[in-house]
C-alpha cells in the first residue's frame, strides 16, 4: 500500500513543481524538512542507513551516525529538489542558468586540460548536485574539446532521458554514450582525437569486468572503464566534485589530475589507478559525506567480513577469514590455504555424500 | 523496511499475502539488473518490464512479512495461518506425522508455503519441528517461529546433526528445509535443471534422506491448487550415491518449479534464488578470486617480496582464465 496510486499525490507534485520554479527557496526548505520526516518515520530505513555509515565511519559514535543520518536525508531532498528545478528551467534559459550559479574552484585544473592536445577523462560520483556538475563541465570544455558523457541505457538508468534531455538543452554538441560496445566506441573514438569523457564511477554491475578495490577499509566492487580509457589514451584524469552552498548557489571543485599507474602491465595499471579514483573519491566523501547518494547501499557493494589489511597480521586474518569463507577444494580455495599456510583440509561426509556415516551414540 | 501509513495487523498481513501485484511507480536499482535479466531467463518472460513488476511484487511482500515479523511477532502465526490459500489435503502429512522416524518436508520461500507451513504449526503436534536457517528464513521466519513452542532455527549443519541424534535421544524430529535458497558452500551442493537453467540445490535433504528422514514431503501445483507430494523411489541407504541425490534434488526441483511458476510474484527473494544459479556461482567464484587479489596487492610489502607477489597474482590469474575455459566448454 503506498501513495503511488493515489490522485493526491499528483496534486501534490505538481503544486510543489510550481512552487520549485516560482519559489525555490521554499521548495527546498518543505523538502528538506519532508526529507527529516520520511527518514525519522522508516526506522528500517534509518536503521539500514546508519548500519552502513557506521560500518564506514567505526570511529563516529553511534549520536554522530544519527545526526549524519539526518543531514544525508536533508541533502538527499535538496537535491532532488535542486533536479526538479533544472527541470522547470525553459531550455533556453538552462546554459545562462549554470553559468550564473555555478562557481568553479580549482578551475585551472580543467582549463590547462583542456587546452592540452591530450584527452581528458574527468570523473565524479553521484555526490552533491552531479547533474549540474555535468552541466557546467559540458559548458567548460565545448568550446575547446568534443565531449562524451557516459550513462547507464534507459532499462538500467530511469534517469537517463531526463538527463539527456538537459543535456540536449545546451545545444553544445556533447554526446550521449550509452554504456554498451557502440558507447564505448565513439569513447574509443573521442578520446582518440583529444576529446573529453565524462563518467560516473560509483556505479557498478556485478559482472566479469568488476574488481574489488579498498573504499573506506573494505574492499568495494568497482568498474574499470575509467582507469582503463585514461591509461590506454594516455588521458588527464580529472575528479569533479559538485555541492550546493545554497539556493541558486553551487561549487563545482576540480581536482589537480591523478596520476595514471604506469607498470607497463595494463592489468596492474587498471588496478592501481582504479584504487587511486576510489581514493580520491572516499577523500571527498570523508569531508562531506552526505552529499553521496549511494549509502544506503554501501553494505552490498563492499564485502562484509574482509577489512582492507594496514598490518602484517590483519593481512594473515583477513586470508584466514577469507578462506574459511571459500569452499576449501576450489582452485580459490585450495590456493588461500596455501597462503594462509595451511594445506586442505581433507573433504568432510557431508560435502563427498558417500556412504552415510555410522551413528554414534553421543550423536554429536 | 518500513511499510508507510500501515499500522495495523490486518493490512500488513493484506499486504504480504493478498496484495495485487502493481508495477513499481520508480524503477528499480542499477544493481537490481543483473537479478532481473535473470528472472527474465528463468521465467522466459518478454521483458525486463515484466521480470520488474514480479521481483516489486515480491519485494513488497518481503517488506510486509518484515513488518509482521517485527512488530507482532507473537500474533503472526496465527495471523499467518488465517489467510486465504485453497484448503490443502494433509493426509500424507499426518501419515509421516504418525510414523516414528522424522522426515522433511521441503518448501520453497513463497507466502503460500508460509501460509501451508503456519496451519501445519498451529495444529497439536508431538515432534519437535527443526527449520533451516537461510538469509531469508533468519530474518523473516525465526522472529514469528520464536513463540510456536517446539520448533527451532538451525543452521543446515546443524540440522543434520540433529538427524544423527535420533536414535540417541528418541527424539521425533520434522525438518523443515528450503531447497530453492541457502546458506551452504560451493561444495555441498549440486547442480538441477531448474526454472530454465542448472540451479545448485543444497545437499541438506539427501543427507538427511541417507541418514533416514523419509518421507521427503514438498508442495507442487495441482490442476486447481497446491497439494502435497511424497519422495518415495526405493533406496539402498547404506550405500546411498551421488545419481541417488541427484535424482532426489531433481524431483525436488521439479515439484518447486511448478509452485513458483503458477505464482512468481508470491516467492520472498528473487535475489536470494538468483543467487544460487550456476551462472552467479560462477561469477562468485570469479569475485573471490579479484578479492584475494585485492588483498595481495593492498597488502603490498605485508606480502613479502615483489616476486611472490607477482607469483601470487599470476597464479590468480591462471585460475581465473582456467574457471572462464571451464564455462565456455
Amino acid at each position: 500500500m503506498t501513495l503511488a496510486r493515489s490522485w493526491p499525490r499528483h496534486v501534490v507534485s505538481k503544486a510543489f513543481r510550481k512552487l520549485v520554479e516560482h519559489a525555490p527557496g521554499v521548495a527546498t526548505f518543505m523538502s528538506r524538512s519532508y526529507g527529516q520526516w520520511y527518514f525519522r518515520r522508516g526506522q528500517a530505513r534509518r536503521q539500514e542507513l546508519a548500519r552502513n555509515l557506521a560500518m564506514a565511519f567505526p570511529e563516529r559514535t553511534p549520536q554522530e551516525i544519527d545526526e549524519l543520518c539526518s543531514t544525508f536525508a536533508k541533502a538527499r531532498y535538496e537535491m532532488l529538489t535542486d533536479q526538479l528545478r533544472l527541470d522547470s528551467l525553459p531550455p533556453k534559459e538552462l546554459a545562462d542558468y549554470i553559468r550564473r550559479t555555478v562557481t568553479v574552484v580549482g578551475g585551472e585544473h580543467l582549463d590547462a586540460a583542456l587546452e592540452r592536445p591530450e584527452p581528458v577523462v574527468a570523473f565524479g560520483p553521484h555526490y552533491g548536485n552531479f547533474s549540474i556538475a555535468t552541466l557546467a563541465l559540458i559548458l567548460r570544455s565545448t568550446p575547446r574539446k568534443s565531449v562524451g558523457l557516459f550513462f547507464n541505457p534507459p532499462e538500467k538508468n530511469p534517469y537517463a532521458p531526463r538527463m539527456s534531455r538537459l543535456i540536449s538543452s545546451l545545444e553544445s554538441g556533447a554526446q550521449i554514450l550509452f554504456n554498451d560496445r557502440g558507447g564505448l566506441m565513439k569513447a574509443f573514438r573521442t578520446l582518440h582525437k583529444g576529446g573529453l569523457i565524462g563518467i560516473m564511477p560509483d556505479v557498478y554491475d556485478y559482472g566479469v569486468g568488476t574488481i574489488m578495490v579498498p573504499f573506506f577499509g573494505r574492499f568495494t566492487f568497482a568498474m574499470t572503464g575509467t582507469a582503463f580509457l585514461s591509461s590506454k589514451y594516455n588521458a588527464t584524469l580529472l575528479p569533479l566534485y559538485c555541492v550546493r552552498k545554497g539556493t541558486d548557489q553551487y561549487e563545482l571543485q576540480v581536482d589537480a589530475p591523478l596520476p595514471l599507474s604506469r607498470t607497463g602491465e595494463m592489468e596492474e595499471d587498471v588496478w592501481n589507478t582504479t584504487a587511486a579514483i576510489f581514493a580520491n573519491m572516499e577523500r571527498h566523501l570523508r569531508a562531506a559525506p552526505e552529499h553521496w547518494m549511494y549509502w544506503d547501499l554501501f553494505h552490498r557493494r563492499v564485502h562484509p567480513a574482509v577489512q582492507v589489511p594496514r598490518t602484517r597480521e590483519e593481512l594473515d586474518t583477513a586470508l584466514v577469514t577469507l578462506s574459511r569463507k571459500v569452499w576449501a577444494r576450489s582452485p580459490v580455495g585450495e590456493f588461500l590455504h596455501e597462503l594462509a599456510g595451511k594445506r586442505s583440509e581433507p573433504l568432510s561426509a557431508k560435502a563427498a555424500l558417500l556412504e552415510p556415516e555410522p551413528q554414534r551414540p553421543t550423536g554429536s | 523496511m518500513n511499510l508507510p501509513f500501515v499500522s495495523s495487523l490486518g493490512k500488513v498481513c493484506a499486504a504480504a499475502f493478498d496484495s495485487t501485484d502493481e508495477t513499481p511507480d520508480t524503477p528499480g536499482l542499477l544493481e537490481d539488473f543483473p537479478v532481473l535479466q535473470e528472472l527474465q531467463r528463468m521465467l522466459g518472460l518478454e521483458g525486463i518490464a515484466a521480470a520488474q513488476a514480479i521481483k516489486h511484487a515480491s519485494y513488497q511482500r518481503a517488506l510486509a512479512l518484515d513488518t509482521l515479523a517485527r512488530r507482532w511477532p507473537r500474533k503472526a502465526l496465527a495471523a499467518i495461518a488465517a489467510q486465504k490459500l485453497a484448503p490443502l489435503d494433509l493426509r500424507l502429512l499426518e501419515e509421516a506425522q504418525r510414523q516414528e522416524a522424522p522426515f522433511v518436508l521441503a518448501l520453497p520461500l513463497s507466502t503460500d508455503a508460509l501460509i501451508v507451513l503456519a496451519r501445519i504449526l498451529q495444529r497439536p503436534r508431538q515432534q519437535t519441528w527443526v527449520v533451516e536457517k537461510t538469509p531469508l528464513t533468519q530474518l523473516l521466519l525465526e522472529p514469528i517461529l520464536g513463540g510456536a513452542g517446539n520448533v527451532e532455527c538451525v543452521t543446515p549443519d546443524v540440522l543434520i546433526r540433529r538427524s544423527r541424534m535420533r536414535e540417541a535421544t528418541g527424539h521425533r524430529w520434522v525438518f523443515v528445509t528450503f531447497p530453492d535458497h541457502h546458506l551452504t558452500l560451493d561444495g555441498t551442493t549440486r547442480p538441477v535443471q531448474f526454472l530454465g537453467g542448472p540451479h545448485h540445490f543444497s545437499l541438506v535433504e539427501p543427507l538427511l534422506y541417507a541418514r533416514g528422514a523419509s518421507p521427503i514431503l514438498t508442495l507442487q501445483r495441482g490442476e486447481k491448487c497446491l497439494q502435497l507430494a511424497s519422495y518415495a523411489r526405493p533406496v539402498d541407504r547404506a550405500a546411498f550415491r551421488e545419481s541417488d541425490a541427484q535424482d532426489l534434488l531433481q524431483w525436488l526441483a521439479e515439484q518447486l518449479e511448478t509452485v513458483i511458476r503458477s505464482a512468481p510474484t508470491k516467492v520472498l527473494s528473487w535475489r536470494e534464488l538468483v543467487k544460487q544459479t550456476s551462472e552467479a556461482l560462477r561469477l562468485k567464484r570469479i569475485m573471490d578470486g579479484r578479492l584475494v587479489q585485492a588483498l595481495i596487492r593492498t597488502g603490498g610489502d605485508h606480502f613479502g617480496v615483489s616476486e611472490a607477489r607477482q607469483q601470487a597474482l599470476a597464479r590468480l590469474r591462471q585460475i581465473e582464465e582456467a574457471q572462464k575455459e571451464e564455462v565456455a566448454r
